[in-house]
């Protein structure tokens, strides 16, 4: 029994442990595929500009609002994944979609940020004035 | 085998493992860092040298990656601009730029790699060849020096001048990179480093000197220990602080005082079996002596044996839990899982703030319960502490640790796609 007792305990250390390691291993996946998809947004985004001159003129867009903006003028080749669900943007408002876009027109800034669910806590952003990329 | 052979061979085991540890722990920093979002990949240096075959880490503290051949003799240097080039602004954002190198140190060509500026600009300066050209056969010193753009006389791409001109600035940056930090680097030794000095000093006096008029003040040397290394430094050791060292380098100019107790928290142990850190220097274990002294014993709670043998494997699991976040760069903050962040209150994270308390209540009820049974840096710094016998069952542990360490390590190119998903 003894030795029962002593596995165990060792079993549900490394259990939480290995729960832990498991946790954190699922966020760095999701920031990854968050980091993908801001690149080619704000790919798309950039080529709107060159081309409009201006960056979309809505003071706020939701993720599914900015790409199908994008993908009306072909500034996106395809569809993005949706990192909050891991399928391609439906685009119909109503999968979970925490990317966020702001523009100030009269300074000819953007932000794109991606939020953390269910808050207004900033997971990743870039933007024209103080978060210029990823890395 | 005799002890006498045996102790000089597990010493030299210890010494050899904590140091294979910790090189790869720093060599792995060194490759992510220098991979960052988007690695340097061998086609793209091929373009400039064809007989490229691997990449492999410089080790110069510039940074970026030596290209060598076949016969893995070097054949030329190869750096990219971000991170470190992330503030430069073109006119929308900074630029990646790759910069190859022969074996003479002479530059062969740039190339923009990924850009968050305006697309249609980085395309006109892609194209303008006299610009990219620029800095063909110019060695890193003399790139390094062509910051200023005007007295270089580098000028910008007509239609994409700023763009431009934030790729001729990176690539300047860049070649300059370990040339600055090395003059950046300055030696100091300030009235906080001489008390850390002391605090040392009198751990290894309570260690080594026995005479009762020393020891008769032990109570209110260690209290002096706890109230400045505890309350007013925080220079604690820990997981974070040590992973951190070895990682970005040992600050032995701008913090010789931290390093100089670090190496005898190490090195005392080590060479005379002697815990000098855990039996007088860490204020977290001399709270809990005191706890053990104060509370009576009626209010403990006996653990029974098979639960205290099982807690055993915590601060081995602890440990290996972060070498796991170490090497696969995981959002964990290592801070958060021991209870020495929580010793500077303002500072402390919620996390910290928590394991401090329930540890603290744990070791009143049993007797340096969190030293045994939780503290991973105590447990460290047990494995490479010498015992009369030589071999024994910590060095399977440390053996464990150095072979997780070995897989995660080599296995990089394995596991990163699958971590990544």
């Amino acid at each position: 029994m003894s030795h029962l007792n002593r596995g165990i305990i060792v079993f549900l250390i490394f259990l939480g442990l290995s729960w832990t390691v498991h946790r954190e291993v699922g966020k760095l996946r999701h920031e990854h595929r968050v980091r993908s998809m801001l690149l080619v947004i704000q790919e798309g985004l950039q080529r709107y500009h060159v081309d409009q001159e201006k960056y979309i003129p809505r003071a706020t867009l939701t993720g599914s609002e900015l790409i199908r903006v994008l993908l009306d003028f072909e500034f996106l080749a395809e569809v993005p994944l949706n990192p909050w669900t891991g399928q391609a943007w439906a685009l119909d408002n109503e999968e979970p979609d925490h990317l966020r876009y702001q523009t100030d027109p009269h300074f000819e800034t953007y932000a794109l940020q991606a939020l953390v669910p269910d808050s207004d806590e900033i997971l990743l952003e870039i933007d024209s004035v103080h978060h210029l990329s990823l890395e | 085998m005799s002890p006498r052979i045996q102790v000089p061979l597990a010493m030299l085991f210890r010494l050899v493992a904590v140091l294979s540890i910790g090189w790869m722990i720093h060599h792995h920093h060194l490759r992510v860092i220098e991979e960052g979002q988007h690695p340097i990949r061998l086609s793209e240096v091929k373009v400039f040298l064809p007989q490229a075959h691997d990449l492999a880490l410089a080790g110069d503290p510039g940074g970026g990656l030596q290209v060598v051949d076949a016969t893995r003799t070097r054949i030329g240097y190869v750096a990219r601009s971000m991170p470190h080039g992330r503030s430069i602004k073109g006119y929308s954002g900074p630029s990646d730029v790759l910069m190859v190198y022969d074996a003479d140190d002479k530059l062969l060509g740039i190339t923009i790699r990924h850009s968050y500026d305006t697309p249609s600009h980085v395309e006109d300066v892609v194209a303008d060849y006299l610009f990219m050209e620029r800095w063909n056969g110019l060695t890193r010193r003399e790139i390094a020096r062509m910051g200023d753009l005007k007295r270089s006389k580098v000028y910008g791409v007509s239609g994409a001048t700023r763009t431009s001109e934030a790729v001729a600035q990176s690539v300047a940056l860049r070649a300059g990179i370990g040339r600055e930090q090395a003059m950046a680097q300055v030696h100091q030794f300030r009235w906080q480093d001489g008390a850390l000095v002391l605090v040392a000093l009198a751990g290894l006096a309570l260690t080594f000197i026995k005479h009762p008029l020393l020891q008769r003040r032990r109570f209110w040397i260690h209290l002096v220990i706890v109230l400045y290394l505890g309350l007013i430094s925080g220079d604690l050791l820990a997981q974070s602080l040590l992973i951190s060292w070895v990682e970005h380098g040992i600050p032995w100019r701008t913090l010789p005082g931290l390093v100089i107790l670090v190496a005898v928290a190490f090195i005392i142990p080590w060479s005379t079996g002697k815990p000098t850190y855990c039996t007088h220097i860490c204020p977290h274990g001399q709270v809990q002596r005191w706890l053990t002294r104060w509370v009576p014993p009626q209010a403990r709670f006996p653990l029974p044996r098979d639960i205290r043998w099982g807690l055993l494997a915590l601060p081995g699991g602890l440990l290996m839990l972060t070498l796991l976040v170490t090497f696969l760069k995981l959002p964990l903050d290592l801070a958060g899982i021991e209870p020495f962040d929580a010793w500077s209150i303002r500072n402390a994270g919620l996390a910290t703030l928590v394991v401090a308390g329930i540890s603290l209540v744990f070791s009143a009820l049993v007797p340096m319960g969190y030293c045994r049974y939780a503290c991973p840096t105590g447990l460290a710094l047990n494995l490479v502490r010498r015992h009369g016998k030589g071999f024994g069952p910590r060095d399977a542990w440390l053996f464990g640790i150095l072979l997780l360490s070995a897989l995660l390590y080599f296995g990089y190119a394995t596991w990163k796609p699958w971590i990544i998903g």
